[in-house]
C-alpha cells in the first residue's frame, strides 16, 4: 500500500496531533538542507548538535506555526538563527583562548585533505564571518532566490544582494592563489564566465 | 560602462538578474577589460564551486537524538508547574503588551502635563524636610517600645516631597457680616429720621403739631418694639415715609419713596 503524499499543511497538522510518521517525514524532507547549512556555518564538529537543536525547535514550535510563510522558509529561518547563535558562541569561546575551537572554525581538516577547488572553497568559507557564510549557503549552495534569502534572514532583498556581493568578494580574497591556478588550468575560459548568464537568458 | 559600475553589477550579472540591456553592457565591458574579466572569472568560479558543494547527509543518530531530546523536553513540561507553562504561553506577548502599556502611560502623562500648562500650572511641589511638616501624633506605647521613636527621628532627616500648603483663605464670618450690615442700615435710617424730623415738624400748624408729635412717638415706639430684622426695617420705613410725607407733601413723598 503506497504511502499518501502529504503537503506541508497536512504534515504540520499531523505533527500537531503528535503523529510520529509526519514528524519523520518533515525530518527527512529538510534534514540535508538543515544539516548542510549547520555544517557550513558552525563547522562539521558541531553541526549534528546544532541540527538536532534545530529540529527540536521545529517540532516544539510547530504548534505556533501559523502558516504565514512557507514551512521550508520557517525551518530555514530557525536553522539560520540557531547556527548563527552557535557560531557567535564559538567566536566568543575562540576570543577567550579556546584554541581547539579556533582551529576547528578557521581551518577545517578538508583543506589539507583535498586540493580541489570545491574543497578550497569550503575551507575558505569557514574563514568568513558567519553572516557571509549564511548568505552564501542559502543563495549559492541551496540555490534560493534573494527574496527567499531575505525572508529567512529577516532583511531586505537589497541587503541580501549586497551581502552576497561582499561575501563573494571576500571569498575571492581568501581564494586568490587557488583561483589563479584555476585560471591557469583553463577550467574557466575568459569569456566563458561572461557568456554563461547570456546563455541562461 | 566603467570598471566600477561593471564590478558593482557583477554579482547580479552572474546570477542572471540584470535586464538584457544592462547585461549586454556588462558583457561588453568584460570583453574589453582584462582586469574586470579576471574578477568575473573568479566570481564565477566561486559561484560554481559553491554550487558543486555536496549536501552532507546527517548520521542516523541525529534523528534518534532529536527524538530523545523531544522526549526529555516533554517530560520537563510534565514536571513544570501550571504557572510556568502559563508563563511560557504568555511570554511572547509580554514585550508587545509592555510596550503598549508604556505608550499609554506616556500619552496620559503628556496629556496631563499639557492640561497643566494650559490651565495655569499649579505651584510645583516643593521639597522640604519632614521636620518642617507638622508633627504627627505621639507614638503609642507599643510604637515607642518597638522603635517608634527611632522611626520619628528618621522621618525628621529624610527629605520628603510634599505639596505646598494651600494659601490661607480669609476667614468669613457670615453672622458678623450680617450684623454689621443691619447696624449700617439702622444708622442710615436714624440719620435720615434726624434730618427729616425738624423739617416735617416745621411744616405742621396749630393742633397738627401735637398730632404729629403723637404719631412720630407712636412710630418710634414701633421701631423700638420691633425685633431686629425685617420687622424693624418695616418700622423704620414707616417712620421715614411718614416724615417725608409730612415734610414734602404727599406727591413729593411718593416721588422720594419711588426714587
Amino acid at each position: 500500500m503506497a504511502t499518501p503524499v502529504l503537503d506541508d499543511r497536512e504534515l504540520v497538522a499531523a505533527c500537531q496531533r503528535g503523529e510520529r510518521r509526519a514528524m519523520e517525514a518533515i525530518y527527512h524532507q529538510y534534514k540535508r538542507r538543515v544539516f548542510g547549512l549547520c555544517h557550513r556555518i558552525v563547522g562539521p564538529g558541531e553541526a549534528e548538535e546544532v541540527a538536532q537543536d534545530v529540529f527540536v525547535r521545529v517540532f516544539r514550535g510547530l504548534g505556533n506555526f501559523r502558516g504565514d510563510s512557507q514551512l521550508g522558509t520557517w525551518v530555514y529561518r530557525l536553522a539560520v538563527n540557531a547556527a548563527l547563535t552557535h557560531a557567535g558562541k564559538q567566536r566568543r569561546r575562540a576570543e577567550i583562548g579556546d584554541d581547539d575551537h579556533l582551529a576547528q572554525v578557521a581551518a577545517p581538516a578538508a583543506m589539507q585533505r583535498d586540493p580541489r577547488l570545491s574543497d578550497r572553497v569550503e575551507a575558505a568559507m569557514a574563514r568568513l564571518p558567519a553572516g557571509y557564510r549564511a548568505i552564501l549557503v542559502l543563495h549559492d549552495v541551496e540555490g534560493l532566490s534573494h527574496e527567499e534569502c531575505a525572508a529567512i534572514l529577516d532583511c531586505r532583498v537589497g541587503t541580501s544582494k549586497s551581502q552576497l556581493h561582499k561575501a563573494r568578494g571576500k571569498m575571492r580574497e581568501l581564494l586568490g592563489p587557488a583561483l589563479a591556478a584555476e585560471r591557469d588550468l583553463g577550467r574557466h575560459a575568459g569569456v566563458a564566465a561572461a557568456d554563461r548568464p547570456a546563455e541562461a537568458e | 560602462m566603467n570598471c566600477r559600475t561593471a564590478l558593482d553589477e557583477l554579482t547580479a550579472y552572474l546570477d542572471g538578474e540584470l535586464d538584457a540591456a544592462t547585461a549586454s553592457a556588462v558583457r561588453g565591458h568584460l570583453r574589453l577589460c582584462p582586469a574586470c574579466r579576471t574578477v568575473a572569472e573568479d566570481h564565477a568560479a566561486i559561484r560554481d564551486g559553491l554550487a558543486e558543494l555536496e549536501r552532507p547527509d546527517p548520521a542516523p543518530a541525529v534523528w534518534a537524538g532529536v527524538l530523545a531530546r523531544l522526549g526529555e523536553a516533554e517530560i520537563d513540561d510534565a514536571r513544570r508547574s501550571r504557572w510556568a507553562r502559563w508563563f511560557d504561553r504568555v511570554r511572547p506577548h509580554l514585550l508587545p503588551a509592555g510596550l503598549a502599556t508604556a505608550a499609554c502611560a506616556a500619552a496620559v502623562l503628556f496629556m496631563h502635563l499639557r492640561s497643566d500648562d494650559a490651565g495655569g500650572a499649579p505651584a510645583p511641589s516643593a521639597s522640604t524636610w519632614a521636620h518642617d511638616a507638622p508633627q504627627g501624633p505621639a507614638p503609642s506605647r507599643r510604637e515607642a517600645a518597638y522603635g517608634g521613636g527611632q522611626r520619628r527621628e528618621l522621618a525628621t532627616q529624610v527629605p520628603v516631597e510634599v505639596a505646598p500648603p494651600p494659601a490661607p483663605r480669609p476667614t468669613v464670618d457670615a453672622s458678623a457680616e450680617l450684623a454689621g450690615e443691619v447696624a449700617r442700615l439702622e444708622e442710615v435710617f436714624r440719620t435720615t429720621t434726624a434730618e427729616l424730623l425738624p423739617l416735617a415738624r416745621a411744616e405742621q400748624r396749630g393742633a397738627a403739631v401735637q398730632r404729629f408729635d403723637r404719631d412720630v412717638a407712636a412710630l418710634e415706639a414701633a421701631v423700638v418694639r420691633a425685633p431686629a430684622g425685617k420687622a424693624r426695617d418695616q418700622a423704620w420705613h414707616a417712620l421715614v415715609s411718614f416724615l417725608e410725607r409730612s415734610a414734602l407733601g404727599e406727591a413729593a413723598a411718593r416721588v422720594a419713596v419711588n426714587r
